[in-house]
């Protein structure tokens, strides 16, 4: 029983990074169609720096916290602007997809630059210690990957339902065209979606920090891993998707338990295919521009 | 005479001086190996993993044999002439490590290489040095196939797995008395060499591993299942074959588990990504070395490259064997170059400087040990079981263990 417990809240704490990263996916693809492929980078990036904040420039938690997703946040919206808005000519543009993975490239390559290809962590403000249950252990600082996900579902839930910008989202999402005539920027709302999910990259990145070792080519590997819980889910149900990306956490476990640890992967993959064949518009999507909220 | 004939006799001059001017320029380009009075610099090449995850440790590979071309050229150089490095990422991709090795044979004219960290580019490179003939020294990848397995070209200053497997059993048999190892090793050619040596050397003793299990180095974040399938097999030792963060994961399963037993490594268990994950978990876990720089150097060519690499990089080796057999294995293939008499052309000084090393080299005293006669035509490695230094991680550092 005990080994049944750990292996679901192991693969829960995993899991909890893929839903958020997963989560940026799907904010920027249900306003205007897009996928940043950096987004994996991104999340290194806030990672490394709160690496760099905490540890080298000695700046406390919060502040190196807020910092590090800020920036990345920020950083976010320059992509939009030079890398997606230029390429984003409706719905068969596919220039995209190459501009976003250029960037990744290239944000990893400045990274290497300047941080070198040291692994470091972060030391958490939960600690070390270790949380039991009935004999399954996880440490604290694994654990509260679990409230702070479900804020940030929470949260986004509510800017969908209550706030204006949540509403122009939304109404960009369905349609585009309807929201420029009612006199609303749909470039300013798209730029709105991708600083929202570079937020969400700088998160997960800095929460990753705190147990993972960040290193500048942790990205890629995380981003791939987001990408297909998004699209398992249904990339526009954020509760979907953080439903699936605990599950493909603790699926990764149990695969790995009771089939092979070898050849994980594949049978990973090899489930996200087949359910794709049963529902190729993902587990919990209903119609494809609609963000369910 | 007609202006057609005067026209064939135009063209045909035309070709004759454009083949002229394009052997000239080949010429040129295979001076790197021209003869003791050249004053062109030697140039030798290096490949090296500068961005992926091994590249925190494979730098100090590539920085060992910075300052063994320092130490050489402040001392003039070889034959008078200048040492040079050609250096090259081969950004653990196999197909570009093949590149890197038909570049450094065919269009940068190196006379000699070294390089070999990740061992599944190595694994790829060992056959094309073979086709492109020049000295290569593998210097930290532990795959035997790249230097055994009749590769004339490649020479090994590094642990080579099959012998690291022997030294490791019998470490594991006198201070742990125990046969019941479970192997846990990355996916790469790194992991997957050491598991069959250690596999091979309890075969010999008709015994098996209790458990063999892999993970991937980039991507695994939860060992669980891997150290549970350990622990339910009965295991009394861990031989850990991944890299730094990864061997960390492994230490935080085994904590999740309540389960606590010996653990030996090699490089993977000496880098810094095994602290930053593991912290005190680290502690007490062995790391097989072949040289440590955390303790006071008693050796004299050890305490000159420490002394040396400190002044350059502004701190010691982070993982002390990759930086001491760089270092060893550059030096052993600049004493080969210098002890061989060079023509100037590079087809024969590579092979030449290929005899030296193996026939040759003679006596060289290096930051690991002293050699009479490191490699022969039958053994291209010069690292054997009385090379090893165990070191075991303490206090947050990683010391010479009590335990040899």
């Amino acid at each position: 029983m005990s080994l049944i417990l750990q292996l679901i809240i192991s693969g829960l704490a995993v899991g909890c990074l893929y839903a958020v990263i997963a989560l940026g996916y799907s904010l920027t693809y249900v306003v205007n169609g897009t996928l940043n492929m950096s987004q994996g980078q991104l999340v290194m990036v806030g990672g490394v720096l709160l690496f760099g904040f905490s540890e080298h420039a000695g700046l406390p938690f919060p502040l190196a916290f807020a910092a590090s997703i800020l920036l990345v946040a920020l950083l976010n919206l320059v992509i939009e602007r030079l890398a997606i808005r230029k390429f984003d000519k409706g719905a068969n543009s596919i220039e995209w997809v190459l501009s976003t993975i250029a960037v990744g490239i290239i944000i990893q390559d400045v990274a290497l630059y300047f941080n070198g290809p040291d692994e470091g962590v972060v030391p958490s403000p939960a600690g070390s210690g270790m949380l039991r249950i009935m004999d399954a252990g996880i440490y604290w600082k694994e654990f509260i990957f679990f409230p702070i996900v479900g804020v940030l579902l929470a949260l986004l839930i509510l800017f969908y339902q209550k706030s204006h910008w949540g509403l122009w989202l939304r109404a960009t999402a369905d349609n585009r065209t309807a929201v420029e005539m009612m006199g609303i920027s749909s470039g300013r709302v798209v730029a709105v979606a991708y600083v929202l999910s570079g937020l969400l990259a700088g998160i997960g990145g800095a929460l990753m920090s705190t147990n993972y070792a960040v290193s500048v080519d942790v990205g890629l590997p995380l981003g791939l891993k987001a990408i297909s819980v998004a699209i398992l889910a249904g990339v526009n149900n954020p509760k979907g998707i953080v439903g699936t990306g605990l599950l493909l956490g603790v699926a990764e476990v149990f695969i790995g338990q009771y089939i092979s640890t070898a050849f994980r992967e594949m049978f990973v993959y090899g489930i996200v295919i087949l359910v794709l064949y049963w529902k190729p518009m993902g587990l919990f999507n209903v119609r494809k521009t609609v963000v369910k909220v | 005479m007609s202006k057609r004939y005067s026209l064939k006799v135009w063209c045909a001059a035309w070709m004759a001086v454009m083949v002229l001017v394009l052997a000239g320029c080949g010429g040129n380009k295979a001076a790197s190996g021209d003869g003791n009075k050249s004053d062109k610099p030697i140039l030798i090449g290096m490949s090296t993993e500068a961005t992926g995850d091994n590249a925190m440790n494979s730098i100090n590979l590539y920085q060992g044999v910075q300052i063994a071309v320092d130490q050489i050229n402040a001392k003039g150089g070889l034959h008078g002439r200048t040492v040079e490095l050609v250096v090259r990422d081969t950004e653990q991709n196999p197909t570009r490590g093949i590149s890197i090795i038909r570049d450094f044979g065919q269009k940068e004219g190196v006379l000699g290489a070294v390089g070999g960290f990740y061992s599944t580019v190595m694994l790829a490179q060992s056959p094309i040095i073979m086709e492109e003939k020049f000295p290569f020294v593998v210097a930290t990848s532990n795959v035997p196939a790249s230097v055994e397995s009749g590769m004339p070209w490649t020479f090994g200053v590094r642990m080579n797995a099959n012998i690291t497997a022997q030294y490791a059993l019998q470490f594991i048999n006198k201070y742990f008395a125990t046969d019941k190892i479970a192997i846990l090793h990355e996916n790469g050619g790194y992991g997957k060499g050491a598991a069959a040596a250690m596999t091979k050397a309890l075969e010999e003793k008709g015994l098996k591993p209790v458990a063999v299990e892999s993970f991937d180095n980039a991507k695994d974040k939860d060992m669980t299942a891997q150290v549970n399938h350990a622990k339910e097999a009965g295991a009394e030792v861990i031989y850990l074959f991944g890299q730094g963060a990864g061997n960390g994961y492994v230490l935080q399963a085994m904590d999740k588990l309540g389960w606590k037993v010996p653990i030996v490594g090699e490089n993977g268990m000496a880098n810094k990504g095994v602290q930053e994950v593991g912290q005190q978990l680290a502690e007490g876990t062995y790391a097989i070395q072949t040289a440590n720089f955390n303790v006071d150097q008693t050796r004299e060519p050890a305490a000159a490259f420490l002394k040396d690499f400190t002044a350059k990089f502004g701190h010691i080796p982070t993982t002390f064997a990759s930086a001491a057999q760089g270092y060893d294995g550059a030096m052993m293939l600049f004493q080969a170059i210098e002890r061989t008499e060079l023509t100037g052309n590079l087809k024969k000084d590579r092979e030449a400087v290929k005899n030296t090393l193996e026939t040759n080299l003679g006596q060289y005293s290096g930051v690991i040990k002293d050699w009479d006669q490191a490699f022969t035509k039958d053994n291209h490695d010069a690292i054997d079981v009385h090379s090893y230094l165990m070191s075991v991680w303490k206090d947050g550092k990683l010391v010479v263990s009590d335990k040899q």
